[in-house]
């Protein structure tokens, strides 16, 4: 444990140290990485390349630059541009849907909750790497509760996106069949959503196991925080097999479980880079001023001390 | 001769004005202007997108029987449509509206932090 101890604090020290550099450096390599797999995704269906442009290591590194400066709002910003200008040069139409989509989506869902926008991006993220699980805990411990509506919109987006080559495909003959084209995919985007059962039961679970999650962290309980990363494990699992098994939803129960587990490593590891607290020396206080009485509990942040060389002379 | 105390204070309310910069811009404002000029924003973002929804609506009626879409009963329509304007205006006006005052909550929370900071740095 004293090892682990002194490993955290060389790590932290570490971070302090080269703050200015690293925190720039991870939010440029993490916008590029969004960039390649926005760029994979599109490019399936822009087979003659006609937005090349975008395609290009320069301007996608140009891009990362540009994010790792600028409100994370516009990050996502940047991401429905992209999407839209790429998706219109194949199918104007399908380009226009997809825009109002968005737009509907950035409106009535992004507007409120501007500063966590990055959440969709990530969500997103961690569903085309299998990672889905990790989220819910991760943002119940280091956010909380906000940041289902994020979360929930990174979902709809990630599996929206598969409908994208239906989309594509009910392409129209001139402006005259236009505007039917345009109701058709209204029509399928609609059905599309709404007969999702696993991006419903995606959003559901999560929810609810932030929640949780959430709620057990802030228990007045020893171990609180990596009780509430347990439990918050034993929602999701019990939770994604309950509403599978009642909306006979196809979702790989053996996947979700190595998931969760993999979630529940990751979230214990952050917790424990984040701060570890010691039990045994629990102080409680008692006082009061002119307004209210007050109990308090004082739990003391774990601390290797420093250890300082020592140089001896020898004569 | 240099305080090390004063300027590691100093230092230290830089580094939190710094990254606190965004709640602070939000006490600029009285707390009811803040959040019902917010509030007020979401709805119009919120009206647009109904908009958008009822025109698609409309449209796939229009597509749907092109010939009697002059006989539909546009009142009874227009009925429908403001009653879920409203109700969808009501829940987004009450959930912007908790939402946004603990935004300014949180603000006036940092504010308050700043302000112990720096009576503390007059101190020296």
């Amino acid at each position: 444990m004293v090892k682990l101890l002194d490993f955290r604090a060389k790590l932290i020290d570490l971070y302090k140290k080269t703050e200015f550099l690293a925190v720039p450096l991870i939010k440029f390599a993490f916008a590029y990485f969004v960039f390649l797999k926005l760029d994979t995704f599109l490019d399936q269906y822009d087979s003659s390349s006609t937005f090349d442009f975008l395609s290009k290591t320069a301007v996608k590194i140009i891009l990362s630059l540009v994010v790792t400066y600028i409100p994370d709002i516009w990050f996502t910003m940047i991401i429905m541009l992209i999407t839209v200008g790429r998706v219109t040069l194949v199918s104007i139409e399908a380009g226009i849907i997809t825009f109002i989509v968005l737009l509907i989506i950035y409106l009535l869902f992004l507007t409120m909750f501007r500063e966590k926008a990055i959440l969709s991006i990530i969500t997103g993220l961690a569903l085309s790497l299998n990672l889905s699980y990790v989220v819910p805990i991760m943002v119940a411990i280091f956010v909380g509760p906000v940041a289902i509506v994020p979360v929930a919109v990174g979902i709809i987006v990630y599996y929206l996106s598969g409908s994208l080559e239906g989309l594509i495909a009910m392409k129209g003959d001139g402006l005259v069949q236009m505007p039917f084209v345009l109701i058709d995919m209204y029509k399928f985007f609609i059905s599309q959503l709404a007969s999702n059962k696993i991006m419903l039961i995606t959003i559901f679970v999560f929810a609810v196991v932030i929640l949780a999650t959430y709620y057990v962290s802030r228990l007045e309980i020893n171990y609180a925080h990596y009780m509430a990363i347990g439990f918050g494990a034993i929602v999701m699992v019990f939770g994604f097999i309950i509403v599978n098994t009642v909306m006979k939803s196809s979702i790989s129960i053996p996947e979700m479980v190595k998931g969760t587990l993999i979630a529940v490593a990751v979230a214990i590891v952050a917790q424990f880079l984040r701060f570890s607290l010691d039990y045994k020396k629990v102080e409680k206080h008692q006082f009061e001023d002119d307004d209210y009485y007050y109990y308090v509990k004082a739990i003391p942040k774990i601390k290797v001390p420093e250890v300082k060389k020592q140089t001896k002379t020898i004569k | 001769m240099v305080n090390p105390n004063k300027v590691r204070l100093m230092t230290k309310v830089s580094s939190y004005e710094k990254k606190n910069k965004k709640k602070l811009e939000n006490l600029d404002f009285f707390k009811h202007d803040y959040i019902g000029f917010n509030v007020f924003l979401t709805l119009v973002g919120v009206a647009f997108s109904l908009l958008l929804f009822f025109l698609a609506d409309l449209g796939t009626k229009f597509v749907a029987d092109m010939q009697n879409f002059v006989k539909l009963d546009f009142v009874e329509i227009g009925t429908n449509y403001a009653m879920i304007a409203i109700a969808v205006a009501i829940v987004y006006g009450i959930l912007s509206t908790l939402i946004y005052r603990k935004k300014y909550h949180d603000s006036v929370e940092v504010g308050d932090k700043l302000e112990r900071m720096i009576k503390k740095l007059s101190k020296f």
